[in-house]
């Protein structure tokens, strides 16, 4: 019986897939929810006939990206595998994903299996899957007011670790991951990535209201409450750090990852050195800022713990130009245009470290809608370091999506000169307002919040700038 | 004239944008040609309430406001003498409970609070979260507040405080009694954050000019051009649903 209810949900989620494909939706989650409904042990099922591993990425960012790395990375050692579509990411999208790609008799004709999972479906997802490798990014507050509190979230994450079988790739440099160490079952193994040699803190400037450090979410002991002494910080709460309270620092590396060159206009430099085979490999990132430096980690760590050789590592990351709507650039008629999603404090001061970097004239361009799907409670705005923009000369401001408003203010307040900034509520009339201040000199940057981010693409694919088949 | 800001734990107390209420006040001080110190208080750090002239206390997570908790209970004695003597404080969301007579947890167990507004809070079962509009008695028109809360206590007013305004739209204090924040002298608690100080000029005005009325009562407070930040109330007050 169980067995006739996978076909049917098979069969069911195929059409399904075809008929919105057909009447051209994307179709990411919804053939997912149908085939779940017929056959709620479908993602088990299907999953144990992925003939390799089983591959399971989660933490606040980079998720997409770090699986689309390892996803060039198995393609450049030819082998085969199935990636769920980036941000579909609860149970109805992967379930899809397995749908679209099992064959008519039930099962998945794939070598690996890897998902992006939302933390909050950890739980279920690992359960089903029982991944062989696991990979945690990070862990920042993120949409605070659709999942509540960030310790909340690390509960799950860490609970759900007992599902988890072989090996478990952790971000050292974040001791919200690096505690997760605690919850692994006996005989999975934890294997620590992190980079060296972030900023030197000045231990007597500890912490203004005003400084750079604003990005830090945990500066306290996740073990005994006491305040984290930080050696080194490379973003955010990322860094070299160590507990006065009790032993815990930061694990020693077995992956670890350092910056040659930040690059700016140039693409940046990382060097990865796997610390058992004493192997090191230099590559050149082709999407800019730290934290992609920190998800070609990630993705390294999870390909050499699938026995990928550090050449075919360095090859998927060299081979990879962004993945939807993460710093992703986009050719136009005259120029260059790089998108990059805006969900959280963190994430964006690192945009803005990029858009800093280039010497260029930039048009920046802000999309802030407040839907579900963006986290309708958008105070976090005014926990992004816009300061940094304030002397930066060169730059002309448009805002726009239904919370423009709060982004001018949040402009004006961080002392952007109002003369630069044009507040365009309405998204199209946004775009070509940029486009045309962009002009052949400029560099654009558009920064959507996720909802943005949709319209936007649809706008661009009318005015036939990127083509309306994305492939994930 | 000169404003000091005593920025309240901005290491830990920092959910919801509370930065951007300090900002405000910072920036509007700054425009005015008031030269302004805004001073961060850590825990570890000695300091004197009533040097400052604003105090601002936001919100955590229930790890941080615990260790904030702990911290301020020492120093019970020093906020109410600043209070008192009629140091401006705004406290925001864990903040404004912080400063109750006692918050009472889901098992029933009451955490003294620093007893300088007339108010205990209960622990809830759901949170209340989404936009909010109040109308406040303390503005004359427009007197809506606007903003945004997210709070899982459900806080109840004693006589001797004022409520900051009345509930239009979202949960207020409690969900219950349409009432929102409370007020007594020149110490302001609210759950609305957004920030709430940017896109509510006339409240930071309203802080401010107590502030410096403390220092001297004939310092007038010169007028700023806020179209923008009126703009982004009016665009609140439609996205929430009163216009
Ligand atoms: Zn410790």
């Amino acid at each position: 019986m169980a067995k006739l209810r996978l076909l049917v949900a098979v069969w069911l989620g195929k059409i399904a897939i075809r008929l919105l494909r057909l009447t051209s939706h994307s179709g990411t989650t919804l053939p997912g929810r149908v085939s779940l409904k017929v056959a709620p042990f479908l993602l088990e099922r299907l999953g144990q006939t992925a003939a390799g591993a089983r591959v399971v990425i989660t933490g606040t960012n980079g998720k997409t990206t770090t699986a689309a790395f390892l996803g060039n990375m198995l393609k450049e050692a030819n082998r085969r595998f199935v990636r769920n579509v980036s941000g579909a990411n609860l149970p109805s999208g992967i379930a899809t994903t397995m749908v679209e790609h099992a064959s008519l008799g039930g099962t998945l004709s794939t070598e690996f299996l890897l998902t992006e999972v939302d933390e909050a479906m950890m739980p279920r997802v690992t359960r089903a899957l029982q991944p062989e490798v696991t990979v945690v990014t990070n862990f920042f507050r993120d949409q605070l007011d659709r999942y509540g509190e960030l310790d909340r979230i690390v509960g799950i994450v860490g609970g759900a670790l007992r599902f988890t079988s072989h090996t478990v790739c952790l971000n050292a440099d974040d001791p919200m991951v690096a505690g997760l160490v605690k919850d692994l079952p006996p005989g999975v193994v934890p294997i620590m990535f992190g980079i060296e040699g972030g900023e030197v803190v000045d231990q007597a400037d500890r912490q203004g209201t005003m400084g750079a450090r604003v990005g830090v979410d945990t500066q306290f002991c996740p073990i005994c409450g006491t305040r984290f002494e930080y050696e080194t910080v490379t973003y955010g709460h990322l860094g070299i750090y160590r507990c006065p309270g009790c032993s815990f620092t930061r694990p020693t590396l077995d992956v670890a990852g350092r910056i040659l060159s930040e690059g700016g206009d140039e693409m940046a430099q990382l060097e990865i050195r796997h610390v058992a085979t004493g192997g090191t490999v230099t590559v050149a990132l082709k999407i800019p800022g730290l934290y992609n430096a920190y998800n070609a980690l990630a993705a390294a760590t999870a390909g050499l713990a699938l026995g990928l050789t550090l050449s075919e590592v360095a090859r998927g990351i060299e081979a990879f130009t962004g993945a939807f709507g993460r710093m992703e650039r986009v050719a136009l008629p005259s120029g260059e245009m790089t998108l990059a999603l805006v969900k959280n404090p963190v994430g964006f001061n690192e945009v803005l470290r990029t858009v800093q970097n280039v010497t260029a004239p930039r048009v920046l361009m802000i999309a802030i809608n407040d839907r579900l799907a963006d986290g309708t409670d958008i105070s976090w705005l005014w926990d992004v370091d816009f300061e940094r923009l304030r002397e930066v000369s060169g730059i002309h401001f448009v805002v726009s999506g239904r919370r423009a408003k709060d982004m001018a203010v949040r402009l004006k307040y961080a002392g952007v000169s109002t003369d630069r900034l044009e507040v365009i509520t309405d998204l199209q009339k946004a775009v070509s307002r940029s486009l045309e201040l962009a002009g052949d000199q400029a560099q654009l940057f558009v920064l959507p919040t996720y909802t943005a981010m949709l319209a936007l693409r649809a706008e661009l694919v009318r005015r036939g700038l990127v083509s309306a088949m994305w492939k994930g | 004239m000169n404003l000091i800001i005593g920025h309240l734990y901005p290491d830990l107390l920092n959910l919801y944008g509370d930065r951007g209420n300090v900002i405000a006040l910072e920036k509007r001080c700054h425009w005015r040609g008031i030269d302004v110190t805004v001073r961060p208080l850590l825990i570890d750090d000695d300091w004197s309430f009533t040097d400052c002239d604003i105090l601002f206390l936001g919100g955590g997570q229930d790890r941080e406001q615990e260790i904030v908790w702990r911290d301020l209970m020492h120093q019970k004695a020093a906020f109410r003498e600043a209070a008192e003597e009629g140091v401006v404080v705004l406290a925001v969301c864990g903040g404004y409970q912080l400063l109750g007579h006692y918050y009472r947890t889901p098992d029933g167990k009451d955490i003294e609070g620093l007893g300088i507004l007339d108010l205990h809070t209960v622990a809830g079962k759901e949170r209340l979260i989404g936009n909010a509009v109040i109308t406040s008695p303390f503005f004359d028109e427009p007197n809506t507040l606007v903003g945004f809360e997210n709070h899982g206590g459900k806080t109840y007013l004693g006589s001797a405080v004022r409520p900051l305004g009345q509930v239009m739209v979202g949960q207020g204090n409690n969900g219950e009694d349409a009432t929102e924040g409370a007020v007594v002298k020149n110490v302001f608690g609210t759950y609305l954050h957004g920030s709430l100080l940017p896109k509510n000029p006339h409240l930071t005005d309203l802080l401010l000019s107590r502030a410096l009325k403390r220092k001297d009562p004939t310092y007038p407070l010169a007028p700023l051009e806020d179209t923008l930040e009126w703009q982004a109330h009016e665009a609140a007050l439609r996205i929430a649903g009163t216009s």
